[in-house]
């Protein structure tokens, strides 16, 4: 799919230069690690909510809402400025620019997932029990599912009026069981050195992955159309 | 060659093509007139497989657009009301991105992405980015863009307006070149000054299909001037 | 002209219909009378891997073992003994001694943090407070954990398991409460069928361009909001009765359910944001097809129940018993009333959106576009 790198090279050359989007996505999931901690500087502190079970649940909820935001703004841009419809005009498959947009989404979420768990540990002196490998190797898959499933929602929803609201709206429910879950299930595994017991929920997100990129890949030539 | 048989499109209830017949031939340059709301714009697109028309049949090139549209889109180049550049490339960066994804050969782009912009003016501010550009700029720059991958079909959507006058003389110039080179042209515009010089043919869009045709020769004699004014007036009322 | 008879005709069967399940569900099927079972007779007639519904505890027997002071508080749990710590609120007065102890409603404290294990509790008055519903006999044990047996402690600093042996239930199968199951039941699966309708006329909507598919799956998206909405609240009714709470995140039927809706509330605020008809109906086609996903989670959730800690009962008994013939017969009609009722719905829902179609059509041409 050498259309899709294509698109991909092109849209992380754009972001290279204007570091739009990754720095709005880690300013949010930067916000959001900072109110997780004043929210439960407490039950921390007092022992009552561990680290870990910190660390796995809020990490997945920055991953998310950073994705609801890069996601966003990766078709919200081409269509703000008139360009999507120069894509439209190129003679690849409608299929080919779903890939390349989930690809290019998948880096600057990855990265903005590695910055997340970087500054999670720092913040709240954590070294994941040192198995952050494993970690960043849980949020790498669930960001495969993530991703794909929500370049397909942005694309849907962004021919909608107040697309901004409609988006969360759309995606949380696709991720709720598909990505939140088994992904929070496996981070804790994971910082608890045991992932191996999480091979069933890593199938599992594997296993939407699978769907929503066939579903994505399918369907995007009626997404984008007209 | 681009050819349209009876093509319709509505939107809902409301008809704006009804079995629309239109022609252009190889090195033929068409202008489509008519007054605002007449379909213009929806004929262009459909034949730029952006849109697909509720009925009929749309040739480019002597193949279906409908049943392949990947083939239809390589043989087209369109300049439409937005220019489809990227403001965070540069101009040679732009090209090169619609070169790629026309599947043209990497090796060959150098030089053929300079002698465009050379072509449309903009060699000297190759490696400016486009969001540095003023309106006639970029303007040059989409129809470089609409160029780059040699099409056999041009379909431009007012494209004279944000020139100045020396972006119109290359772009009519550009023209001449790709009529010579046997491209087909259809170009949307009121400017009939502008058209008279460079129009094989003025098709004038009106009731949802081709009112009345007015050749070169009709053209120089001031028939088409007239006869645009009153189609416009008729559309007004 | 003809449909609109056909139509009539629809109406009135389906009118009779729900009405025949209202009388069948109130009339019909009976209380069944309670029978006397002792705990460890209950113990042993569990699997041990899914959720069983014994009955309802009427009444709860105890033989006080000796030593034990007679003015001490008591509490009473039937679980999983080393879980019975989570139950020590569920306090109340009273003076343990042998005889017939009447059962208040369970206590929500049963329920906080996590899995509970084989749930069964509830909180002991002497006699006078007569409310009648206990909570459903469930002996369903997680992979991790295994049924040890009835627990009847004694608050304070002392707890004592006074054993399986002490107590003897007096069980009621089917209590009031559980006649909303006619309703509950054939909502949920005609949500089911409604998404299921929505996700083929979005396909043949992509194949064939039609409006008509799309009125469909419209039309069968919003019926099928309405009927997971009634699902979603009629469970809590029954499930306060059940199991002393309107809601539980541990049940995987619950929350896939509720996601569910959500989503389809998504489709119907999808549609609503987008005006160009035509883009309107292939991106909603697209987003019903994936939303579709969210439907067999649903469906499948409390047949996978024990590996994901569910604990929804189940429409098809697993172990003990299944429904009774009249209960058998009231569901089946109550699937075909709530099935005709779809239908009709369907068909008119889908006349009105023609019509609303034309309105939007009209007041375009009004608004003078041209």
């Amino acid at each position: 799919m050498r259309a899709a790198l294509i698109l991909a090279t092109k849209d992380l050359k754009i972001e290279l230069r204007s570091k739009e989007v990754v720095s709005s996505m880690f300013l949010f999931s930067l916000l959001i690690v900072i109110a997780f901690r004043f929210a439960f500087a407490e039950a921390v502190d007092s022992g009552a909510l561990s680290l870990e079970d910190l660390a796995a649940s809020s990490l997945w909820i920055c991953f998310s809402f950073a994705t609801i935001v890069g996601m966003h703004t990766s078709f919200a841009k081409e269509k703000d400025r008139e360009t999507l419809e120069g894509l439209m005009l190129c003679p690849v498959d409608r299929s080919a620019l779903f890939l390349g947009k989930a690809l290019s989404n998948l880096v600057l979420v990855f990265i903005v997932d590695l910055l997340s768990i970087l500054f999670f540990g720092l913040f709240f002196a954590f070294d994941y029990d040192g198995h952050a490998v494993e970690v960043v190797g849980v949020a790498l898959v669930g960001t495969v599912t993530l991703v794909l499933v929500g370049t397909l929602v942005a694309a849907i929803s962004v021919n909608a009026r107040a697309r901004e609201v409609l988006l969360p709206i759309l995606l949380i429910p696709l991720i709720a069981f598909s990505v939140i879950i088994p992904c929070v299930t496996a981070t804790r595994n994971a910082i608890a050195g045991e992932l191996t017991e999480s091979v069933r929920d890593i199938v599992s997100i594997a296993g939407f992955a699978l769907i929503f990129g066939a579903v994505g890949y399918l369907s995007f030539d009626y997404v984008l159309e007209g | 060659m681009i050819e349209a048989r009876g093509v319709s499109k509505h939107f809902g209830r409301r008809k704006v093509l009804s079995w629309l017949d239109i022609r252009v031939g190889d090195g033929e340059i068409v202008a489509l007139m008519g007054p605002n709301g007449a379909g213009k714009t929806t004929l262009l697109r459909i034949l730029a497989t952006l849109l697909e028309p509720s009925s009929g049949q749309v040739i480019i090139g002597g193949g279906d657009a409908r049943e392949d549209p990947i083939r239809t889109r390589r043989l087209v180049g369109v300049v439409g009301h937005s220019t489809y550049t990227y403001d965070d490339l540069t101009a040679l960066e732009n090209l090169r991105f619609f070169w790629s994804m026309n599947s043209m050969p990497r090796r060959d782009f150098q030089r053929a992405g300079i002698e465009m912009l050379r072509r449309v003016g903009l060699s000297h501010r190759m490696n400016d980015r486009a969001s540095v550009f003023s309106r006639g700029m970029r303007q040059r720059l989409a129809i470089a863009r609409a160029l780059i991958h040699s099409p056999k079909v041009l379909l431009l959507d007012e494209p004279f307006s944000s020139l100045d006058q020396k972006g119109v003389d290359i772009l009519t110039q550009i023209l001449m070149e790709e009529r010579s080179r046997g491209c087909s042209v259809l170009i949307v515009t009121h400017d009939v000054q502008r058209i008279a010089a460079l129009a094989d043919r003025a098709d004038i869009l009106q009731g949802g299909r081709i009112a009345r045709s007015f050749d070169s020769s009709a053209i120089r004699r001031g028939d088409l001037d007239a006869g645009y004014r009153a189609s416009s007036e008729a559309g007004v009322a | 002209m003809r449909t609109e008879r056909v139509g009539k005709y629809l109406i009135a069967v389906s009118a009779i219909l729900v009405l025949l399940t209202t009388y069948l569900a109130i009339f019909y099927v009976p209380l069944p009378a309670t029978s006397v079972r002792s705990a460890n007779d209950i113990l042993s007639s569990l699997d041990g891997n899914s959720i069983t519904v014994v009955g309802f505890i009427v009444d709860l027997k105890v033989t006080p073992p000796p030593g034990l002071d007679a003015s001490e508080r008591i509490n009473f749990t039937l679980a999983d003994f080393s879980d019975y710590q989570r139950y020590r609120g569920a306090i109340s007065d009273g003076v343990l001694e042998e005889g017939w102890w009447t059962v208040r409603p369970l206590d929500v404290l049963a329920f906080t943090g996590g899995w509970t294990g084989p749930y069964l509790g509830g909180i002991l008055s002497n006699g006078t407070n007569v409310s009648v519903t206990g909570v459903v006999t469930a002996g369903a044990v997680g992979p991790n954990s295994a049924a040890t047996g009835f627990h009847i402690g004694v608050s304070g600093s002392r707890n004592v398991d006074i054993g399986t042996s002490a107590a003897e239930f007096s069980i009621m199968t089917a209590p009031v409460a559980q006649k909303i199951f006619y309703f509950h039941m054939p909502s949920a699966w005609i949500c089911y069928l409604a998404f299921f309708v929505t996700l083929l006329s979005s396909v043949f909507y992509l194949k064939t361009r039609n409006p008509k598919y799309d009125r469909w799956a419209f039309s069968a998206a919003e019926l099928g909001v309405l009927f997971a909405t009634l699902a979603i609240l009629t469970g809590p009714i029954w499930a306060k009765q059940e199991w002393g709470v309107y809601w539980r995140w541990q049940d995987t039927k619950l929350t896939t359910t509720f996601v569910l809706w959500l989503v389809y509330i998504g489709y119907l605020m999808l549609r609503a944001s987008m005006q160009e008809p035509g883009a309107r109906a292939r991106v909603a086609a697209v987003y019903g097809i994936v939303g579709f996903v969210t439907v067999p989670m649903s469906l499948l959730s409390s047949r996978i129940a024990p590996l994901l800690r569910s604990g929804h009962p189940q429409v098809i008994a697993t172990s003990s018993g299944g429904l009774s013939p009249e209960s058998g017969l009231t569901v089946g009609i109550a699937v075909v009333a709530f099935t005709v009722l779809f239908i009709t719905m369907l068909i008119k829902r889908v006349e009105v959106a023609e019509s609303e179609e034309e309105l939007e059509e009209l007041k375009r041409e009004v608004g003078g576009e041209a």
